[in-house]
C-alpha cells in the first residue's frame, strides 16, 4: 500500500520542487496547470516514473487524465493498478 | 572590417567546481522555472543581471554546451534506462539563452555560437554584427559548465570548471580608447579567453570604447 | 551606407533522398527517403532518414567540393565558413562511451560542434570560420549571419554549411518527448503522428557578385517565442514576428510571397502553429508545403537544406506538393496535392527550434 505522504515525497524529488515539503502539498491539489503547476514535459516524466516504479502503463488518455487530476487520485490509481 | 563599440557593462564569474552565489532565488523567483535551470543557465542569468541587461538581442557562446544533460542522456541510453525529456530539452547548445529569454520575456534575436576554442572570439564578432545591423545594444555571454562526474578523464588544463564572462556593447562613432591585448588566461577554458581579454581591458576604464572585427 | 545584394550562387546537398538533383526529383514525385528503423530502439520502430552508414564526415568534404566546383572560385581561401549544427560530433562520443563506459578516449575537439569546421578547414583552408548551434534553426541563422556580413561588405564570399548526423541522443531524445513517428511523417495532416529524425548536409555559397544562375537572398528575420523551453507559442506570435521581420528586411509585402517552404516537421505542435502563422500573415494563401516527408527533419541542417530546396523551386518555377496529405488539419492554408508550375517571384523558408528560436529567410528571382 503506497502512503500518500510517500508519493508526495517522490513527486517532490521527481519534479525537483525545491523548498517544497510533503506537508505543503494538499491531497486534492491538481498536478497540472493550477495546483502544483506541472507542464507537458513533467507529464512525460511522470508516466516514465510510474512505469519504472509501479509498472503502470496507461492504456488511454482518459485514464491518465483522471489519474493525474489530483495527488489523491494518483495515489488511489497506483494502489489500484500498480505493483507496490 | 572593424567597427567601434562602447562597452557598457562587463562581468565574470568562475569557480574551481561550483559558483556558489549565483543569486538564483532572487533572480528567478518562480520555482517552477528555477528548478529546470542548468548551471549554464544560472550563470547566464547571473551575468546578465550584473550587466543590467534583460531586453535586446543576445549572442551566447559555449564550446561544450550542456555537458551534464548530455552525460545524463548518454548514460541512460547505455544502461537501457528511459531518457528524461527534461534532460533532452536541456541538452541543446542554446538552452541557457532560452531560459534567459523565458525569464525576461525577451523576444529578440538570440544567437548561440559554438566554435571550440574560438567561441568567445566569434561571439565578439557575431555580436558586433548584430549591434551594427540593429543599431542597438547587444548582450554577449559565454559560459562553460564542465563540472560533471568523471570530467577529469578528459580534462587536463581547465581549473575553473564553471566559468562565465559577459559584456554589453553599443555601436558608436567615438574612437577606441583601449587596445585589447590577447592573453592566456591560465585555468580558464580557452573558449572564454577572447572575452576575458575584453573584460580585463575594460574593467578599470571609464567609458571604454573598443574596435571589433565583424 | 548602401547595402550589397546577396546572391546564392552555388549549392549542393545530401540527404536520405540523395543529392540535390535526386532530392528534387523525389520531392516532385512525392517519393519519401524515410526508412523504418529498429536499430536505435529495438522495441520501437521509428521513421529515420540516413545516408550510407559512417559516411557523414567524408560527405562533408564531398558536398563542399561539389559547391567549389560549381562556383567561380579556385579555392575557399578567401571565403568565410559558417556552420550550423545542433549535435556536432556527438555520435562519435556516444560510440566510444557505449563501448568503453568511460569518457577517457573521447576527444573533446571531436565531440564539439566545431569538429565540422575543423574537418572542412583541414581540407579547404577557409579564410575564417564560425559555428552556430541553435538546435533546428542553426543553419537558417547561419544564412542570416552570412547575409548581413555580405551586405556590409565584411566578406565577399561566405559558405554556409548545415550538417547534422544521426545519433542516439536525438533519436532517443525526441522519442522521450513523444514526438517521433513510426512511419514517414505526414506534415499538416489532421491526425499526424510526429516527426522523423534525419541526417543531412547542405552547403550554399553566398556572394555579393551576381552570376548567371544566382538566386537572391533578399531578407531574413529572427525572433524568440519566450513561451516554453520546447513547445512553441500556440498563438504563433514568435513565428509571425520572424516571418514579418524577414519580409521587412526583404522590403516586400506579404502578398508577394508565392510559396512557403514550411518547417513542417509533422509534429502536432509545430504544424498547428506554423499553419496559424501562415494563415494570419499570408492572407492571399500562397502555396505552402513541407519537404520533411521526403527528407525527414535534419535538425541543424534543416535551414540550409530547405534553402537549397527554396532556390531550386525558384529556378524551376515549380511548387513542391505536400506529400502524404489526405486531410489537412487547417483548411485555411493552401497545401497543393500535386506539383504545380507557377510564376513565383519570392519564397519564404521557415525554421523553428527548441527554446522558441525562430528564423525565416526570403529568396527571390533576380530581376
Amino acid at each position: 500500500m503506497l502512503e500518500i505522504e510517500t508519493l508526495k515525497s517522490q513527486l517532490i524529488e521527481l519534479f525537483q520542487l525545491e523548498g517544497v515539503k510533503a506537508a505543503d502539498l494538499s491531497d486534492d491539489a491538481a498536478l497540472f496547470h493550477e495546483g502544483v503547476g506541472l507542464d507537458s514535459v513533467d507529464a512525460i516524466e511522470l508516466t516514465i516514473f510510474l512505469d519504472n516504479e509501479y509498472e503502470i502503463v496507461f492504456e488511454n488518455m482518459a485514464d491518465s487524465e483522471s489519474a493525474f487530476a489530483s495527488i489523491k487520485k494518483l495515489s488511489d490509481y497506483i494502489n489500484e493498478h500498480g505493483v507496490v | 572590417m572593424k567597427m567601434n563599440f562602447k562597452v557598457t557593462a562587463v562581468a565574470k564569474v568562475y569557480a574551481e567546481s561550483k559558483c556558489e552565489n549565483l543569486d538564483e532565488k532572487r533572480l528567478v523567483p518562480k520555482m517552477m522555472l528555477r528548478r529546470r535551470l542548468t548551471r549554464s543557465a544560472k550563470m547566464m542569468i547571473y551575468l546578465s543581471d550584473q550587466c543590467h541587461f534583460s531586453d535586446g538581442p543576445v549572442v551566447y557562446g559555449s564550446a561544450y554546451g550542456e555537458m551534464q544533460a548530455t552525460a545524463d542522456i548518454v548514460g541512460a541510453i547505455a544502461s537501457t534506462q528511459p531518457i528524461s525529456p527534461t534532460a533532452f530539452q536541456n541538452s541543446v547548445y542554446n538552452t541557457a539563452p532560452s531560459y534567459f529569454s523565458l525569464l525576461y520575456g525577451n523576444k529578440n534575436e538570440i544567437l548561440t555560437i559554438s566554435s571550440g576554442s574560438d567561441t568567445s572570439a566569434n561571439v565578439l564578432q557575431s555580436a558586433a554584427l548584430q549591434a551594427v545591423t540593429m543599431n542597438t545594444e547587444v548582450l554577449l555571454v559565454c559560459t562553460e559548465a564542465l563540472n560533471i562526474p568523471n570530467i577529469n578523464e578528459v580534462n587536463s588544463c581547465t581549473d575553473y570548471l564553471e566559468a562565465g564572462v559577459a559584456l554589453s556593447i553599443t555601436p558608436t562613432d567615438v574612437l577606441p580608447n583601449i587596445t585589447v591585448i590577447k592573453n592566456e588566461h591560465k585555468g580558464f577554458s580557452p573558449s572564454l579567453w577572447a572575452m576575458l581579454d575584453v573584460v580585463n581591458a575594460c574593467e578599470t576604464k571609464a567609458d571604454p570604447v573598443i574596435a571589433l572585427e565583424l | 551606407m548602401g547595402k550589397n545584394c546577396v546572391y546564392v550562387n552555388a549549392y549542393e546537398s545530401l540527404s536520405c533522398a540523395g543529392n540535390t538533383s535526386e532530392l528534387m526529383d523525389a520531392v516532385y514525385a512525392q517519393r519519401s527517403g524515410i526508412r523504418i528503423d529498429t536499430s536505435y530502439m529495438p522495441e520501437t520502430p521509428v521513421g529515420l532518414g540516413s545516408f550510407a552508414p559512417n559516411e557523414f564526415f567524408a560527405s562533408l568534404n564531398t558536398v563542399t567540393q561539389s559547391v567549389l566546383e560549381q562556383s567561380n572560385l579556385e579555392n575557399f581561401h578567401n571565403t568565410l565558413l559558417i556552420v550550423g549544427s545542433s549535435v556536432g560530433g556527438i555520435a562519435q562520443s556516444e560510440q566510444i562511451f557505449f563501448e568503453e563506459g568511460a569518457y577517457k578516449n573521447i576527444d573533446p575537439a571531436k565531440h564539439a560542434i566545431s569538429v565540422i569546421s575543423d574537418t572542412l578547414n583541414s581540407t579547404f583552408g577557409f579564410k575564417d570560420s564560425r559555428s552556430i548551434s541553435t538546435a533546428c534553426t542553426s543553419s537558417a541563422n547561419a544564412m542570416m549571419m552570412a547575409q548581413r556580413l555580405l551586405e556590409l561588405g565584411a566578406y565577399e564570399n561566405v559558405l554556409v554549411l548545415g550538417a547534422d548526423a544521426l545519433c542516439y541522443t536525438t533519436v532517443c531524445g525526441f522519442h522521450a518527448l513523444g514526438v517521433l513517428s513510426s512511419e514517414p511523417c505526414t506534415p499538416f495532416q489532421q491526425d499526424r503522428r510526429g516527426m522523423n529524425v534525419a541526417e543531412g548536409i547542405a552547403a550554399l555559397l553566398l556572394q555579393s557578385s551576381l552570376e548567371r544562375e544566382s538566386i537572391e537572398l533578399c531578407g531574413s528575420g529572427g525572433s524568440s517565442d519566450a513561451f516554453h523551453i520546447t513547445n512553441p507559442d500556440p498563438e504563433a506570435r514568435g513565428a509571425i514576428a520572424c516571418m514579418q521581420n524577414a519580409l521587412d528586411d526583404a522590403r516586400i509585402d506579404a502578398d508577394k510571397i508565392g510559396y512557403v517552404n514550411a518547417h513542417g516537421t509533422g509534429t502536432q505542435a509545430n504544424d498547428a502553429v506554423e499553419s496559424l502563422a501562415a494563415q494570419t500573415l499570408l492572407t492571399h494563401k500562397p502555396y505552402m508545403s513541407s519537404t520533411e516527408a521526403i527528407t525527414g527533419h535534419t535538425l541543424g541542417a534543416a535551414g540550409a537544406l530547405e534553402a537549397v530546396i527554396s532556390c531550386e523551386v525558384l529556378k524551376r518555377q515549380k511548387i513542391p506538393p505536400q506529400s502524404a496529405l489526405e486531410i489537412a488539419e487547417n483548411s485555411e492554408v493552401n497545401l497543393p496535392r500535386e506539383a504545380v508550375e507557377a510564376e513565383i517571384e519570392y519564397v519564404i523558408s521557415n525554421s523553428f527550434a527548441f527554446g522558441g528560436n525562430n528564423t525565416a529567410l526570403v529568396f527571390g528571382v533576380v530581376k
